[in-house]
């Protein structure tokens, strides 16, 4: 069934599935302990209509947005002659730097405009798009020219060839871009409760706040829950149909840019717009707050510590998670199977739980089966393993796709062992996309907000913690060194990701 | 009868370097080939005929109609010209009939009447039963007669084909070619075919032009063009032409390190290079005629083998010879000349 894996790597894959199934068997355990008439009465209510169409219109929306506006970001620099094409890429990139709860911190206290349905669209919009222009950009480049080109020269205008050839030979980055994107906005939560648009997810962070540990939020979970598994089954439902089997060697080109002509100043201004509304309006009331808040005694040591240990959290999680991710993709890619299919699969169900779920499913397990780990950052870790496992698993994947396994025999045939094989062959290839792995892990442990909150050991605070504390309490000159350390820490992270999308093989 | 394809004075480059200078080329129907070796301009010329690439100067009429004029050119997809790049580049996410159906409207595609996809599908000889087939599931051959097909399905009177037949090996390269220069002739296409096969491009094309540095050297049927070259590097570019420096005296005949050998054109009087084709040398041991020389080394080929000879007198000769009389490397044998040969004027 797993077509010769050895025991011991699908022991290792068993293993992080049934880790990554802690959260979802947490949430179903405790909904069963539930009386069924119960959980009856408690869903069936108005205000779970009001939430369930509030996250279902807000899922809609900003993932349709994020698509358009990411795939259309990415065919404006890769396929036509817009000038200073690398300053528009980098910055279409620059969003992901800004965390969606300072950009919702940045907008909202600016205007109080955004606290709306359109307001929510829109900020979580301008967050994720970077989440499919990344890998569009990517695929763009990839693409062999020359199938643009006979496309052009049977007769079709450029909006018909896009359509019907770019977009169906570039829409597994695309379908996958967006369901990072959907699952995002089902786990969002700081951006939204800034925004004061209530979700299933903000309103399972009240429930925990008013009741620890309450069955209410429990049930909210799993319908939540539900709503990630229905996502993931329509991309897998989609993507499963597609052909995207490349024909021939192709000697990709220089692809014909298409001449933009008197658009052009209509594209130009679409991406200033673009960088006004994504970057300039939360960092100039970012900067705002920072010279207004200067007088509130800024403690610089406080500060430096923070940003420490924050670095070194998000650097150990990138590290931890890459290296958990790497099994479960060769197992997938390489022993395809049901059961290697199951586990991949299994990672990304976390992946919709909000981290206050997962965070109290680690706490509830750790207290009864192994209290001494309680509160140690050993469990912290296990949980940004466990929510970013996801986006790990979708970059060092596409990783292992390419490399052809007709290499690996090459190296067994010249004498190579399996580990040296590896090391030889198959690593240097995959390194810079385990690197573009830990690098978005990192980026994500870095500015994870609510996980965070819950499984850090007492004392350990970082740099989004401390931010939230001053944010949600309306002391915006006080968060905002914070927000703009976070801002910081995410660039080098953002460029590497930004411009790895462009180094590609040609 | 308009010609399908009209070249003049074209020239093309990328940021300041010329790649064209100066282009003419009439393509009135049939196969044209364009030889040259790789990097000489040959596809930058294909793609400026394509709407790909902008020339800076020149004219390009495809069936009478101006497609550039200098600066000024019509849009690639306006052209309704049939393109076949290198692989084929099918559409991987639709099956054949789509393929080739993919430049055709709606109302031909449903067709009344014969079906315009099985027909293009018989032209190129592929059995119907493909119809359904996706690009990933055909062999390399079949990719590009698909490919061809997709092309024709629109009726254009101009196909360009860019090294159609370089990523197929050598037994599926000779087939596809017959195969689609049949079809081509068959739907009345004309045909630019880039190449730097010399083998692919004399037994295909109905003309050569040969190519290098941008410029053609020679414009002529296959014959003309192997037999009668007029530049020194299209002979040795074609075939193994040797080249040696030699005298005319009389205008019929040549003097050269092989002896006096017969003109096969007129030549002026004076210093020239003779070009001696592999075919025409032979060689022999344990005969007095012909010049002593000593074998170099060997390639052999089965049905026959090149043998490089050097002269007692210096100079390097390529020979083809049966396989049954290949002599070892290191042995002394005689050269001598079959035929007669081509001179051309020396220069500086």
């Amino acid at each position: 069934m797993a077509g010769g894996a050895s025991p011991l790597l699908l022991l290792v894959g068993l293993a992080v599935a049934v880790l990554a199934l802690v959260p979802l068997g947490y949430v179903v355990t405790t909904t069963a302990e539930l009386g069924r008439q119960e959980a009856v009465d408690f869903l069936w209510r108005p205000r779970i209509g009001e939430l369930l169409w509030n996250t279902v219109r807000l899922l809609v929306a900003g993932v349709v947005a994020s698509t358009v506006l990411g795939v259309a970001g990415a065919w404006v620099v890769e396929r036509t002659d817009v000038p200073a094409r690398g300053w528009w890429h980098a910055v279409l990139c620059a969003p992901l730097a800004v965390p969606a709860f300072v950009n919702g911190y940045g907008w909202v206290s600016t205007t109080h405009a955004v606290q709306s349905f359109p307001g929510a669209v829109m900020v979580v919009t301008l967050s994720y798009y970077p989440l499919v222009y990344l890998p569009t950009v990517a695929a763009l480049r990839r693409l062999d020219p020359a199938v643009e080109e006979v496309a052009t020269s049977l007769g079709r205008s450029g909006w018909s060839v896009f359509t019907r050839v770019t977009l169906p030979a570039i829409s597994p980055a695309v379908l996958g871009g967006a369901l990072l994107v959907g699952l995002h906005l089902l786990a969002e939560y700081g951006a939204l409760q800034l925004l004061n648009y209530p979700t299933l997810t903000t309103a399972i962070l009240q429930q925990y706040a008013t009741v620890f540990n309450g069955p209410e939020a429990t049930l909210l979970a799993l319908v939540l829950v539900t709503f990630c598994l229905l996502l993931l089954g329509l991309e897998l439902l989609v993507r499963g149909r597609r052909r995207r089997a490349r024909v021939g060697s192709g000697s990709s080109g220089v692809p014909v840019r298409v001449a933009l002509g008197r658009y052009r100043p209509l594209v130009l201004a679409a991406l200033t717009a673009v960088a006004l509304w994504a970057l300039a309006v939360p960092l100039y009331a970012l900067t705002r707050w920072l010279v207004r808040g200067t007088s509130a005694s800024l403690d610089v040591g406080e500060l430096a510590a923070t940003a420490g240990t924050t670095l070194w959290l998000a650097l150990l999680g990138g590290l931890t998670a890459t290296a958990v991710a790497v099994p479960v993709v060769w197992l997938a890619v390489r022993h395809r199977g049901l059961l290697t299919t199951a586990i991949e699969r299994s990672v990304y169900t976390a992946s919709a739980m909000p981290g206050i779920v997962i965070a109290l499913a680690l706490v509830t397990v750790s207290i009864r089966v192994v209290p001494t780990l309680y509160q140690t950052v050993l469990v912290l870790l296990l949980g940004y393993t466990i929510l970013f496992l996801p986006r790990a698993v979708v970059s060092v994947r596409s990783t292992f796709e390419l490399v052809p396994p007709g290499l690996e025999e090459v190296a067994r045939n010249l004498g190579c062992s399996g580990p040296a094989v590896a090391r030889r062959v198959t690593l240097p290839l995959v390194l810079p996309g385990l690197a573009a792995a830990t690098a978005l892990v990192s980026l994500a442990v870095a500015t994870e907000l609510t996980a965070t909150l819950l499984l850090a050991p007492l004392g350990t605070n970082t740099l989004a913690t401390q931010f939230w504390s001053d944010a949600s309490s309306i002391q915006y000159g006080a968060a905002a060194p914070y927000a703009l350390a976070l801002i910081v820490l995410s660039v080098p992270s953002t460029w590497i990701l930004g411009s790895l999308s462009l180094r590609t093989t040609r | 009868m308009t010609a399908a394809l009209e070249i003049e004075g074209l020239e093309a480059g990328y940021g300041g370097a010329p790649v064209l200078r100066g282009l003419d080329l009439v393509v009135k129907d049939g196969i044209t080939a364009i030889l040259g070796p790789s990097g000489c301009g040959k596809t930058t010329l294909l793609r400026s005929v394509a709407g790909f690439v902008s020339p800076t100067a020149g004219r390009i009429s495809v069936a009478g109609t101006e497609v550039v004029r200098g600066r000024r050119s019509v849009p690639a997809r306006q052209r309704r010209l049939g393109y076949v790049p290198q692989d084929g580049a099918l559409f991987p996410h639709l099956d054949v009939a789509a393929n080739i159906g993919f430049g055709l409207s709606g109302a031909e595609r449903r067709g009344n009447g014969p079906d315009r996809v099985t027909a293009m599908l018989e032209l190129v000889e592929l059995p119907t039963g493909l119809a359904h087939r996706y690009p990933h599931e055909l062999s390399g051959g079949q990719q590009q007669r698909v490919a061809l097909a997709r092309a024709l399905a629109p009726r254009p009177t101009l196909v360009l084909l860019d090294e159609p037949f370089s990523s197929l090996d050598a037994s599926l390269r000779e087939d596809t070619g017959r195969a689609v220069a049949r079809a081509l002739r068959a739907a009345g296409a004309a045909a630019l075919l880039v190449t730097h096969d010399q083998g692919e491009a004399l037994s295909l094309a109905d003309q050569v032009a040969v190519m290098m540095r941008g410029s053609f050297l020679q414009v002529a049927s296959p014959a003309a063009v192997y037999l009668t070259p007029t530049e020194p590097e299209v002979a040795s570019f074609l075939g193994h032409a040797s080249l040696l420096d030699g005298r005319v005296t009389d205008g019929e005949d040549v003097t050269c390190a092989l002896g006096r050998l017969p003109l096969r054109t007129p030549c002026a009087s004076g210093a020239v290079r003779v070009a001696v084709r592999a075919e025409q040398l032979q060689i022999r041991d344990a005969v007095r005629e012909g010049r002593p020389a000593t074998v170099v080394d060997i390639s052999f080929y089965g049905h026959d083998a090149t043998v490089r000879v050097r002269l007692d007198s210096g100079e390097e000769l390529a020979a083809r010879t049966p396989a049954t009389s290949v002599p070892a490397p290191g042995e002394r044998v005689r050269v001598s000349v079959v035929g007669d040969v081509v001179a051309f004027a020396a220069t500086g």
